[in-house]
């Protein structure tokens, strides 16, 4: 025996329950009389709660248990075999096109119309296409839950390959079950074992193919530029440009060979810029959200003794670098000096100036340089004199001379370290322009530890990384990501946290506390998918079964079953009600 | 199957132990019945003087008062006083409520039994009946009747005769109407309103369900003092108003409480004039 909806068996507990009334129940002694008419105007007033009494094991008592437990097994849909059922795996296509005009309500109306009418002993399972498969319902769920399934379907993916999704579904199908693969166009592929509804209709579309926000190419502020494309004969639209509640930009564009770009200066200071176009055809391309860029700044914490600080120049260097703060606390920096090692946290590169006790070797030259690493990218070491000491450094050699490593990189299990074996006393090393050019080589590496979001704009599809502190006390131990529909994600990941972004618009990065620690903006991107030329309406029966085999299946109608219990427990209440009648009576 | 104590045999041994020492109070009253011991309302053969009537040719010659003739010369007739056997007719309320206990059912067929027999010992037509029912034996009393108003029998009842009517007098309607008819035309009217002993005197025994044995009607009552108060209120008032309606009438009315035969006749039929001792 099985059952279609186990959770039902706890109607069973109505049978306790029913002897739980019963012992409980009130037992008064009966006595005959020949006038009540004499004891009307008494009532019966109870003074305390109902005490346990004997069980009385009546006809009564045993049809309303009977009757409890026979609702619980019908709650629970037995099934004691019967007539194979139908499976059918419905495809639902998941790119953006699929929302064009009334294409996304046609399909929904399509897709519950056929799971309607299905019997109540078949079974559905509802895929969404995409990079990778989902499962919206099922597998083998009942037809009456498509239509929630159903809302939660916002077709906005960029194109994709659907075959995978079909495969999935082909094999969930295997067997009794059949396939149904909605889309706008036509299938890729032989899809003759699939019944195919297209849906999709061709119509005019502008979209926003590119959005940037950058530097102007003076230098002096910001500007938004933006690339339009228009379809199917769309000449022009409305495009306005909004920061906040204030309009930046409200103009006609008209696209000429079917682009056009545009380039609009932004006030300073302006925080996220939504860009929108007048409606048509797909919603979905005629929106982008652009947040500035953060400023990422590296901490930097100096921990080199006082004397060795003209020696290595670092007060010039730093003049020359940008985008970094002093830090105190080593453990809140990202970049550590220091003329020997420390314990380093995760994220954290330190570089070690430490050269040996010993003798000295001034060397000229020629200098070995693994250019390829990012720490020596521009690094030539021309003309320089570099005073070491003869050690062996940890880590992998990036620099040497002759036998004698200069620097290297050392890999830690938490952090990476530099090692740097430099006597800064003799030698022009620290005055070459190679020194700040290595200090600043490794400030850029550190940047990307920067605890925030990598990146605030991103492409819808692409994943949203959020770079923890892994710091006491920042509240961003648990992360949640707050969709613009207010649905929240929980985030996962331990030094960076990363989440797919499937709905355009501004996402929250929540710490505890629900306190905003940073915002991503995403925009849908695929002019393939604006372009609506292509889209087609038909449908296309199988003319064939999922992978060519019988329709032996293993589900079964459990409908009998559930109407024969149905009439069980109709007959019990009504013997119930008659037995009471009479005893009334 | 009648329990052992409602057994005709059982009945009879202890309605003849007990019967003999009483009979019927009927008193002076006129009756008509067959010929008898008691005063009639016609002229006949007895001792006793009636009335003077002009001779009338065929008249017997026994009569002839001829200490008048030979005053008057005019030749009368002394009239004698007829002496009769009254009908007695036992009219018995047959509804369920007579045997609400063992006891009072058995109380019940004692007394219709005590009835017959008394009106036996006076030499009477005596003749049980149901109320709204035919003419039956004791020994065929069932009590099953439906609820309702007291309904005269379906025979006539005889005028100038006794009659006794057994019932508890529970009748949740006014039941003035049908008394009324099975009074009219009686000599002598007995009613006999038999209660249990619980019914006069129900003790507070906490929360019960009372169960009409008539209708079938339930209740669930709490039964403390207050409530037994209120229902001899009103009990008490049902008697009053049935009392004074049937000696309002002529008739007399007793209160039975359900016992023995013996304690019945001693303590209720005997004070209330119903019995006299034989």
């Amino acid at each position: 025996m099985s059952f279609a909806t186990p959770w039902g068996l706890l109607g069973l507990l109505a049978v306790p329950l029913v002897v739980f009334v019963h012992l409980f129940r009130r037992h008064l002694r009966e006595r005959p009389i020949a006038a009540l008419f004499l004891w009307t105007e008494q009532r019966l007033v109870a003074d305390a709660g109902r005490t346990r009494t004997r069980l009385l094991r009546t006809p009564s008592f045993w049809l309303e248990c009977l009757a409890a437990a026979t609702l619980g097994l019908w709650l629970g849909g037995p099934s004691l075999g019967g007539a194979v059922a139908r499976h059918v795996v419905f495809v639902l296509d998941d790119s953006a096109s699929m929302s064009s005009g009334t294409t996304l309500a046609s399909a929904r109306d399509e897709v519950a119309k056929r799971a309607n009418g299905l019997s109540s002993g078949d079974r559905v399972t509802v895929l969404r296409t995409g990079p990778h498969p989902e499962v919206l319902l099922g597998p083998k769920a009942l037809p009456g839950e498509v239509a929630s399934a159903l809302t939660r379907w916002r077709p906005v993916q960029a194109r994709h390959d659907p075959l995978p999704t079909l495969d999935l579904a082909r094999e969930l199908a295997a067997g009794p079950g059949e396939v149904v693969f909605c889309t706008d166009e036509e299938p890729p592929g032989d899809c003759k074992d699939l019944t195919v509804v297209a849906l999709g209709q061709g119509a005019p579309n502008v979209a926003i193919l590119t959005a940037q926000r950058g530097a102007r190419s003076n230098g002096a502020g910001e500007e938004l530029r933006l690339r339009l494309g228009g379809y199917s004969g769309a000449a022009g639209s409305q495009l306005t440009v909004r920061s906040g509640e204030q309009v930046l930009a409200q103009q006609a564009v008209e696209l000429r060979d079917g682009f056009l770009d545009l380039a609009i200066e932004l006030p300073d200071g302006t925080a996220a810029v939504q860009v929108q176009l007048a409606p048509d055809a797909l919603a979905v391309d005629n929106e982008a959200w652009l947040l500035p860029a953060p400023a990422r700044v590296v901490g930097v914490c100096d921990l080199l003794p006082a004397a060795q600080r003209p020696l290595l120049e670092l007060d010039r260097v730093m003049l020359a670098l940008r985008g970094f703060r002093r830090e105190v606390d080593a453990s809140r920096a990202q970049l550590v000096l220091s003329d020997k090692p420390g314990q380093l946290t995760a994220g954290q590169t330190e570089i070690v100036v430490a050269p040996a006790e010993g003798e000295r070797d001034a060397w000229r030259g020629p200098f070995v340089l693994d250019r390829g690493h990012p720490w020596l990218a521009g690094l030539q070491l021309e003309g320089v004199v570099w005073l070491s000491s003869r050690r062996t450094l940890p880590g992998h050699v990036l620099a040497a001379v002759g036998n004698q490593a200069l620097l290297s990189e050392e890999f830690l299990d938490a952090g990476r370290r530099l090692w740097v074996n430099l006597d800064p006393s003799a030698g022009n090393a620290p005055r070459s322009p190679d020194w700040p050019l290595l200090l600043a080589n490794v400030l850029e590496s550190c940047r990307a530890e920067v605890p925030g979001a990598e990146m605030p704009n991103v492409v819808l599809g692409n994943e949203a990384r959020y770079r923890r502190s892994l710091l006491a006390g920042n509240g961003d131990t648990a992360l949640q990501l707050e969709a613009p529909d207010g649905t929240r994600r929980p985030g996962h990941g331990l030094r960076t946290v990363g989440w797919l972004l499937e709905q355009p618009g501004l996402h929250r990065v929540l710490g505890s506390d629900d306190r905003e620690l940073d915002r991503f903006a995403a925009r849908f991107h695929d002019p393939s998918e604006s372009d609506l030329r292509g889209l087609r309406t038909f449908v296309a029966p199988a003319t064939r079964a999922p992978g060519g085999e019988g329709r032996e299946g293993s589900l079964r109608d459990i409908s009998l079953e559930q109407r024969v219990l149905g009439l069980l427990l109709l007959t019990f209440v009504v013997l119930d009600w008659w037995w009471l009648a009479r005893r009334a009576r | 199957m009648a329990s052992p104590d409602t057994q005709p045999e059982t009945i009879a041994a202890e309605v003849a132990g007990i019967a003999g020492r009483y009979r019927l109070a009927l008193g002076a009253q006129r009756f008509r019945g067959r010929m008898g011991g008691r005063r009639g309302h016609g002229v006949g053969s007895s001792m006793e003087f009636f009335d003077f009537r002009d001779y009338a040719l065929g008249d017997d010659l026994r009569y002839i008062d001829w200490r008048s003739y030979a005053r008057t010369e005019q030749l009368r007739i002394r009239l004698h006083q007829e002496e009769v056997a009254p009908y007695v007719d036992v009219l018995v309320d047959t509804s369920a409520s007579l045997s609400a206990t063992p006891g009072k059912e058995r109380a019940a067929r004692l007394l219709a039994a005590a009835c017959l027999q008394w009106a036996k010992r006076e030499g009477a037509m005596a003749r049980l009946s149901a109320l709204g029912g035919s003419e039956l034996l004791a020994e065929q009393l069932v009590f099953d009747g439906p609820a309702g108003a007291p309904l005269p029998p379906v025979a006539p009842l005889r005028p100038g005769g006794v009659r006794i009517l057994l019932t508890d007098g529970l009748w949740p309607e006014d039941p003035a109407p049908g008394l009324l008819r099975l009074m009219t035309g009686a000599a002598r009217f007995f009613c006999l309103q038999l209660l249990d002993p619980w019914e006069l005197e129900p003790t507070a025994e906490g929360a019960m369900t009372l169960v009409d044995c008539e209708t079938g009607q339930r209740a669930e009552v709490q039964l403390d003092a207050r409530a037994v108060a209120a229902y001899r209120g009103r009990l008490q008032r049902l008697l009053d108003e049935l009392r004074l309606l049937v000696i309002g009438h002529g008739g007399d009315h007793a209160v039975v409480r359900a016992d023995i035969l013996a304690s019945m006749c001693a303590r209720d039929l005997l004070p209330a004039g119903v019995l006299e001792p034989a």
